[in-house]
């Protein structure tokens, strides 16, 4: 719902400023969705009433207008506007002013006639939709007036996102009365006098379905002028509400509406035949709508009929057969109370979600029917002239939603808020809400509003308790007697299971080995003297604390190998203990370590054998830093990085240290010759080993934006010195290739390729661009640009490219 | 004495030939020639029975010493020979070890699922068991049972799939709450649960999926309230985001809950305002509220003695806050860049 403040104001006026009022109605349960500053959207626009108007000389459908803006000489104005007519009030924007879509208006001279100004419609000054002719003003408003003033454009529209339960708040009214109960500030009553009866025309009505219909008022008005001019400040609340001025009779209907929350219809009596019989229908029934729509109407669905045939659908929409023309002279207005469920099941059936069966569905106070009624007569009469007929009130007190009392206790309150809420602040918030309560032992009886249909016991007023009182007030409790426990592991970082489960998943088996270990396998890694030793040592071999994860990893593929096992893969978690720096106490430090001899695949039929090698290895280990960011950085910093190095007991050319933004964390290769045999192992035995601190780093995920447009990719097969890493190359494309390359990669090395010493790589170079289809041309050049550079760095002789 | 003149030949030779020697089988072949028992030494310290008495002894030592020396010059160069074996051996299989690892690189857990088991493992650490009950639901547990008749206005809240024929009276579940339901007919107060699953609403557009996820949380307790429900969701969401962020209820209304609220987070885009929370520094995350006694009633709970709580979550919500994604629409497009991010 759309809320002007402006006009809620009028009603109930706490020192708030806007933001504070859209707070405290969000905070009260009345959301705002939006707050809208509303101000004039034009310049220089004032009213003036247009005297003569002559046809253009030269262009037809043109007229030239005189216009009084106030000043002792009217402006000449030349203007197309099919309304353009001697007498009528309208705005002119004038020269030096704007109008909506930032036209300036200057002096013009069209086909010939001077024009000083220009008279707008409604649309040119975003007053509303209507293009087809001059905005029409009150005929009283003094020309030259500014029409920001005389329509009050400075204004705050509060977009209201109402939960189903509050109906209630489905006006100005309601609105009200809930700020005044959320401020305190007083609630300045409607100006609702009854409008006596100046005619004796008396409206047949017969509610024949009560349970549909508890309730039922209508009036008729006779004499008037139905095509009277609803007044600017009605058609601009109506506006600011969201609702398009329609004529007189039926803006008097919304306009109440909006303001009391009482949906009307208004007959023309003229096409009511005989009375009105609130019904439901009969099956096979027609009824056309207001909007064109024809229906066919079931035996559920409620109807207002007069003595022949349907006229409109109960609380949801008139019919066209006797709905309010220009000609109309005699109306009946209905003010009814519709049962909800009944309109909610018709309006969704039908898919008719008005503004009247919005209200009816969640409860139209049933009070509210005859004040309605009179303050509609009243401004019906104001504007459209007539007489009121007496009111006619049909209710059924039995078929009328009940209001008993309900007890409120204050144990309750502290039960079910858990924390106590003082007596008297309760009986104020209550009360505050426009329920009367009378106190008992321990809490109080209360009797909820007419207009509260989700108010009907204690827990319903214990919400409002809470609701008033600000459920910022509720103290939080502690969700665990254990903090400590309730902590998740930071999101980035890998639980130590995630990297156990990543190896076994890659056929590793845990190994748990000891942490003491013989000083000479030791010897083999780690400059074993200055391992942490034990005084005590259960054996000779058990005498050290090891200093690296292999030793023991070893000892236990080697004890596995002396029982005919020859495919064995091993890792292991947990301490290590290294030489404290300048002789201090040695660092304990976690590590992650695997060990791998035999067949790359256990024997299968399905896979040729073959003997696992490094890159076996190195993709295990990949693997397992994936778990850790590995590749998804593209090689960025922070990414993992290997590096050709030499390291006790590994192979020379075999051994790799591994980093980490330049940190090294680890190390991967094929044990020494001499580890090899003091192991006794007679194959190949790999092994890594890192930081487990490295691994445990998680970056949390980036979104990116699926890519829209194509990639487009390039293989490159050249010739280079087989010294020369893939490392080198890499770093070669990435430099030189651009900001366009998005992956980068190796998939082809061949030994036996061109002279000696040299061998043939191949790439796949993937293009992309996040905002355009790339060209062909700018490919070629990104990729004549990498050849160039690899050319000049490492004298490479391209052999194939080709577009992949 | 001097070395006769055919030892030292010998000595002259063997030390040629074992210098010269290329690999290891040559000079196992020159310990044959040499040392073997028919070699030209063993021949000579056999035949030494034919020296003269009184040079024997000191020929005899001229012997020893060279086959001393023999054998000595053949282990040195045995050392040397295995040790350039070993260096060619170590030349030959030395690679390139900045390529590529072998094989496949690990895949990953969908986005959802992976903010499904955070929030699990949030709730178990405070005590809550995980439950789950039928996607395809019936009209009892989804609606009456949770105090939406047929008519109440907010059956319009929920757009629903209805399974054909109507007669089967099924219908997609349009949130997790039905489980709350079956939770509380099968269990005995007190209760402590989570319900994570999939919920359906005939929608779609930008902000809409037909499908998605949800977390119901319901305790049920003798003694239990508001501010305890405060203190959970207040932990959930600095625990999920592993920030200290503002919460904030403000009343809202489920037919299932009274009280009721929705529960926003201080923005974790910005300080001041952006587009993701439109410029009010608040994100709505959840909602929540007491138990309806009416619920407790439906499945005979005596609502005099027990007070409960509930609260449901939008898990790709919570997922799209949490790692930035902008369209709600890719968590089943399914597309590999996106996946891809999640490991």
């Amino acid at each position: 719902m759309l809320v002007s403040e402006n006009w809620l104001r009028e009603w109930v006026n706490p020192a708030w400023d806007s933001a504070a009022l859209a707070d405290a109605l969000t905070m009260g349960g009345l959301e705002v969705d939006n707050v809208r500053r509303q101000s004039a959207a034009f310049r220089k626009v004032v009213a003036g009433r247009i005297g003569q108007v002559d046809r253009h000389p030269r262009r037809a459908g043109l007229k030239v207008c005189t216009v009084n803006i106030g000043r002792s000489r009217p402006l000449q104005v030349v203007c197309g506007a099919p309304n353009a007519a001697a007498g009528v009030t309208t705005a002119v924007a004038l020269i030096g002013g704007r109008i909506k879509d930032g036209r300036e208006i200057h002096k013009a001279r069209i086909h010939g006639i001077v024009s000083s100004g220009m008279l707008c419609s409604a649309a040119e000054l975003d007053l509303g939709d209507d293009a087809s002719g001059l905005i029409i003003l009150d005929a009283g408003v003094t020309a030259g007036a500014d029409i920001k003033t005389h329509l009050a454009l400075d204004d705050t529209i509060l977009e209201l996102k109402l939960t189903p339960n509050r109906g209630d708040c489905l006006s100005m009214h309601g609105v009200a009365r809930e700020v005044a109960a959320l401020s305190g500030a007083r609630l300045a009553a409607p100006a609702l006098k009854a409008v006596a009866a100046r005619n004796s025309h008396r409206a047949a009505i017969r509610v024949d379905d009560k349970s549909g219909c508890p309730r039922y008022a209508g009036r008729v008005l006779s004499g008037v002028n139905a095509a009277a001019a609803t007044p600017d400040w009605m058609r601009e609340r109506l506006r600011r509400a969201g609702l398009r001025s329609i004529g007189a009779v039926v803006d008097v209907t919304n306009f109440v509406m909006l303001e009391l929350g009482q949906p009307l219809h208004a007959f023309d009596l003229a096409n009511v035949d005989g009375g009105i019989i609130v019904r439901r229908a009969a099956r096979g029934e027609r009824l056309r709508l207001l909007d064109g729509t024809a229906l066919t109407l079931s035996s559920d669905i409620l109807v207002i009929a007069d003595h022949r045939r349907p006229l409109a659908l109960a609380g949801i929409m008139g019919g066209a057969g006797s709905g309010i023309s220009e000609a109309t002279t005699c109306v009946l207005l209905e003010s009814a109370c519709f049962d909800p469920p009944t309109v909610a099941a018709t309006a969704r059936r039908l898919g008719l979600n008005t503004d009247a069966a919005h209200r009816f569905e969640r409860g139209v106070d049933p009070a509210l029917q005859a004040a309605a009624l009179h303050r509609a007569s009243r401004l019906l009469i104001d504007i459209c002239g007539g007489t009121a007929g007496p009111v006619v009130d049909r209710a059924s007190r039995r078929h009328l939603p009940a209001k008993k009392p309900v007890l409120l206790r204050h144990a309750r309150v502290r039960r079910v808020l858990g924390q106590p809420v003082a007596s008297a602040k309760i009986e104020k918030i209550i009360r505050g809400l426009g329920m009367k309560t009378r106190k008992t032992v321990g809490g109080l009886k209360v009797t909820p509003p007419t207009w509260r249909w989700d108010v009907g016991a204690e827990h319903d007023l214990i919400e409002e308790v809470a609701r008033v009182n600000g459920y910022q007030r509720v103290p939080v409790a502690a969700a665990t007697t254990n903090p400590a426990s309730a902590q998740l592991p930071p999101e980035n970082r890998n639980p130590v299971a995630r990297l156990r489960g990543g190896l076994a998943a890659r056929d590793f088996q845990e190994a748990v080995t000891y942490s003491f270990v013989d000083p000479r396998a030791q010897a083999l890694f780690d400059d074993a003297r200055r391992a942490v030793r034990l005084q005590n040592p259960i054996a000779a071999n058990m005498r050290d604390m090891r200093m690296s994860l292999w030793p023991g990893l070893l000892a236990a593929l080697a004890h596995n190998y002396n029982r005919q096992h020859r495919r064995i893969r091993l890792f292991e978690i947990g301490a290590v203990w290294r030489p404290g720096r300048n002789g201090g106490a040695p660092r304990e430090e976690q590590r992650i370590g695997a060990v791998a001899t035999g067949a790359a695949l256990s024997r299968q039929w399905g896979a040729p054998p073959r003997a696992a090698d490094f890159f076996d290895l190195k993709g295990d280990l990949c693997a397992l830093l994936s778990l850790a960011g590995f590749g998804d950085g593209g090689g960025g910093e922070g990414e993992f990085q290997f590096a050709p190095a030499r390291r006790r007991g590994l192979r020379d050319g075999q051994c790799a240290r591994l980093s980490r933004g330049g940190k090294n964390c680890g190390w991967i290769g094929r044990l020494s010759p001499e580890a090899e045999s003091f192991f006794a192992v007679e194959q190949a035995v790999f092994a890594f080993e890192l930081s487990l601190a490295a691994a445990l780093v998680r970056p949390l995920p980036v979104y990116r934006r699926a890519p829209l447009y194509p990639s487009v990719s390039r293989d490159l097969s050249f010739l280079v010195a087989q010294a020369v890493t893939a490392r080198d190359l890499h770093r070669a494309i990435r430099k030189s290739a651009g900001g366009l390359l998005g992956a980068l990669e190796l998939f082809d090395v061949y030994r036996g390729a061109g002279a000696a010493g040299e061998k043939s790589v191949s790439f796949r170079l993937t293009f992309q661009s996040p905002s355009r289809t790339l060209k062909d041309a700018e490919v070629d050049a990104a990729v004549a640009n990498v050849l160039q550079a690899l050319g000049e760095e490492f004298s490479v002789e391209l052999r194939t490219a080709q577009s992949a | 004495m001097p070395a006769t003149p055919d030892i030292q030949d010998l000595s002259a030779g063997a030390q040629a030939a074992i210098a010269a020697a290329a690999d290891l089988r040559q000079l196992e072949e020159l310990r044959v020639r040499y040392l073997g028992r028919k070699g030209a030494l063993t021949e000579k310290l056999k035949s030494i029975g034919a020296v003269a008495a009184e040079e024997r002894r000191a020929y005899g030592q001229q012997l020893n010493r060279l086959k001393t020396e023999i054998q000595r010059q053949l282990q040195n160069r045995r050392a040397a020979l295995q040790e350039n074996e070993r260096a060619a051996g170590i030349a030959r299989d030395a690679v390139d070890v900045t390529l590529p690892g072998r094989g496949a690189a690990p895949g990953g857990v969908h986005p959802v699922s992976r903010t499904l088991a955070r929030m699990e493992e949030i709730f178990i650490r405070l005590g809550f068991a995980v439950a789950d009950g039928p996607e395809l639901e019936d009209d009892f547990h989804n609606f009456t049972a949770l105090n939406i008749p047929p008519g109440h206005p907010a059956r319009a809240m929920h757009d629903t799939f209805y399974a054909h024929p109507p007669s089967s009276g099924l219908l997609l579940r349009t949130h997790t709450s039905p489980v709350q339901v079956r939770y509380m007919q099968n269990h005995k107060p007190p209760l402590r649960v989570i319900a994570p699953g999939r919920v359906y609403r005939c929608d779609s557009d930008l902000t809409h999926t037909p499908m998605f996820h949800q977390v119901e949380g319901l305790v049920v307790d003798e003694e239990t309230s508001f501010a305890d429900l405060k203190g959970v969701l207040v932990h959930f969401a600095r625990a999920f985001f592993e920030r200290d962020l503002e919460v904030r209820f403000r009343p809202s209304f489920f037919p299932f809950t009274e009280p009721s609220a929705e529960v926003d987070i201080s923005c974790v885009f910005c300080r001041k305002g952006c587009r993701v929370c439109g410029h009010s520094g608040w994100l709505e995350v959840l909602g929540c509220g007491m138990v309806h006694p009416a619920v407790l009633g439906h499945v005979g709970i005596d609502s005099e003695r027990f007070l409960g709580y509930a609260f449901g979550m939008g898990v790709e919500r919570l997922a799209m806050l949490r790692y930035g994604v902008d369209d709600l629409r890719v968590f089943f497009d399914n597309d590999l860049s996106f996946l891809r991010r999640f490991r």
